[in-house]
């Protein structure tokens, strides 16, 4: 009886705990996430239409399409398919292009800014943060606008979304509230980036996405990109600090960025091959430079004060 | 003018053949752990490594434009692209030799494998005919330097394009 009662109790302390946290981080999150679009929104008015060829050039700054295309199966541009191996199981790419059905195609703007900026589905409910919002979070209104007006002009692919293979329940995407205040920088939102290399760096490109260290709930509570020992597919990723480049000029980046070729002469692999093939090597020259500035600069991850 | 170009591609040939050999003397301390065809390719890879950084210094403008070094890189992706399917043999030895980096991906897939060798072999071959026209061209060097900078990159998207694939991934 004394047994029953003790477990009793302690189930409902925990889900008295469990059911707090989840309201404290809801209420928190609301007020974040109605800020970050109230900046989009805010601005959406000063915005030009949304422009395609420039959509395309943040597609490619963001990573889309090395994530959502299935080059190695010849997939067709953004209908998802890619496995990204982690911790938590296999998370597979969904479909992004503009069909209607399996696709974005019926996506506002703001359902689009929703997604990046706060990681939230059009229903509401929360991504899994394989897709990378933390750093989207603070992606610039004009960027979406015009990654909004290229991934509608994208080919429809009429193909079922597909399904990831996880070893933690489904359910548990309601409880990302928490993750989420812990993870998301509160202070990422549109504009929080003026300079151009950082924008990118710790923005759209999502360096820290891989080149900083999760911790054991798949989070990264400090943004410096030292490295992270067991990163997508338990692949060790390099640290790109300041102190860790120092043998790399900025030319050096900018070679590596758009050719993947090391100072050594060594050829980048892995999913840096990617990130460059259908990626950085796409961008402008003042955008690689802008870059590989940023990642020269003490800025990145210099000592911490 | 024939006899001119003829010695001219000995002597580019016998560089070769000196560097791949002194590659081999040099990258033995390197891969100490490895042996047989892994450290073969290894050396092969450390020496194609040691062509494209002194091509790539070249464009980056930390050294100055030298034309026999470009063409010695040329020929040696070329040689090295005609290779690499025997380099990577479907035996024990090549699939789990100590310290490879190849990926058994390369036996599963073995004709997207090869597939990607015969690109990097023609776009090198691209290369290579760029390479050679170096020496005779009457155009600016900005010009020579641009045509170089294009037909060495796309010959270098073989590279990360199969270590995307085939390599094991590690920093």
């Amino acid at each position: 009886m004394k047994a029953r009662w003790a477990i009793t109790c302690c189930v409902l302390g925990i889900a008295l705990i469990g059911g707090s946290a989840l309201v404290f981080a809801h209420t928190r999150n609301a007020g974040v996430e109605q800020q970050r679009m109230a900046l989009f929104t805010s601005s959406a008015s000063a915005l030009a239409a949304g422009n395609r060829e420039r959509g395309n050039t943040v597609a490619r700054a963001a990573g889309c399409i090395a994530c959502h295309t299935d080059t190695e199966s010849d997939g067709a541009l953004l209908a998802g398919g890619v496995a990204l191996q982690s911790p938590f199981g296999t998370f597979v790419s969904p479909n992004i292009t503009s069909d209607l059905e399996s696709g974005i195609g019926s996506w506002t703007v703001d359902m689009l800014a929703d997604a990046l900026l706060n990681g939230r589905r059009p229903d509401g409910g929360h991504y899994w943060p394989a897709f990378p919002y933390p750093a989207y979070a603070a992606m610039r209104g004009q960027d979406i606008a015009d990654l909004h007006a290229w991934l509608l002009s994208t080919n429809p692919v009429a193909e079922p979304p597909p399904v990831h293979d996880l070893r933690i329940p489904d359910i548990a995407r309601n409880t990302l509230g928490i993750w989420k205040a812990l993870y998301v920088p509160d202070d990422y939102q549109p504009g929080r980036f003026s300079e151009r290399g950082e924008y990118l760096v710790e923005g759209p490109a999502h360096c820290a996405a891989c080149h900083a260290q999760r911790n054991l709930a798949g989070g990264v509570p400090d943004r410096r990109l030292s490295g992270n020992s067991r990163g997508p597919e338990g692949a060790r990723v390099p640290d790109i600090t300041r102190e860790a480049l120092r043998d790399w000029t900025e030319e050096d980046l900018i070679f590596f960025l758009e050719i993947g070729m090391t100072p050594e002469g060594d050829f980048a692999g892995g999913h840096m091959a990617a990130v460059i093939e259908h990626g950085t090597a796409h961008l402008s020259v003042a955008d690689r430079e802008a870059m590989a500035t940023y990642l020269k600069s003490s800025a990145n991850g210099g000592t911490q004060q | 003018m024939f006899t001119h170009s003829r010695i001219r591609s000995a002597i580019v040939s016998l560089g070769v053949m000196a560097l791949v050999s002194q590659a081999f003397v040099s990258q033995g301390i390197a891969h100490s752990g490895a042996d047989g065809i892994v450290k073969e390719r290894m050396d092969a890879m450390s020496m194609l490594g040691d062509h494209a950084k002194t091509v790539g210094d070249m464009l980056k403008g930390k050294t100055s434009f030298d034309v026999d070094a470009v063409e010695m890189a040329a020929s040696a992706f070329v040689m090295h692209g005609e290779q690499i399917p025997m380099l990577f043999p479907d035996t024990d030895e090549s699939r789990t030799g100590s310290e490879t980096e190849a990926l058994p991906a390369i036996w599963a897939n073995w004709e997207d494998f090869v597939a990607l060798a015969a690109r990097f072999t023609e776009d090198s071959q691209r290369f290579a005919t760029v390479a050679s026209e170096l020496s005779t061209s009457e155009q600016p060097e900005d010009a020579q330097g641009r045509a170089v900078r294009a037909a060495f990159f796309r010959a270098s998207k073989g590279c990360s394009g199969c270590h995307e694939r085939f390599r094991l991934d590690q920093d």
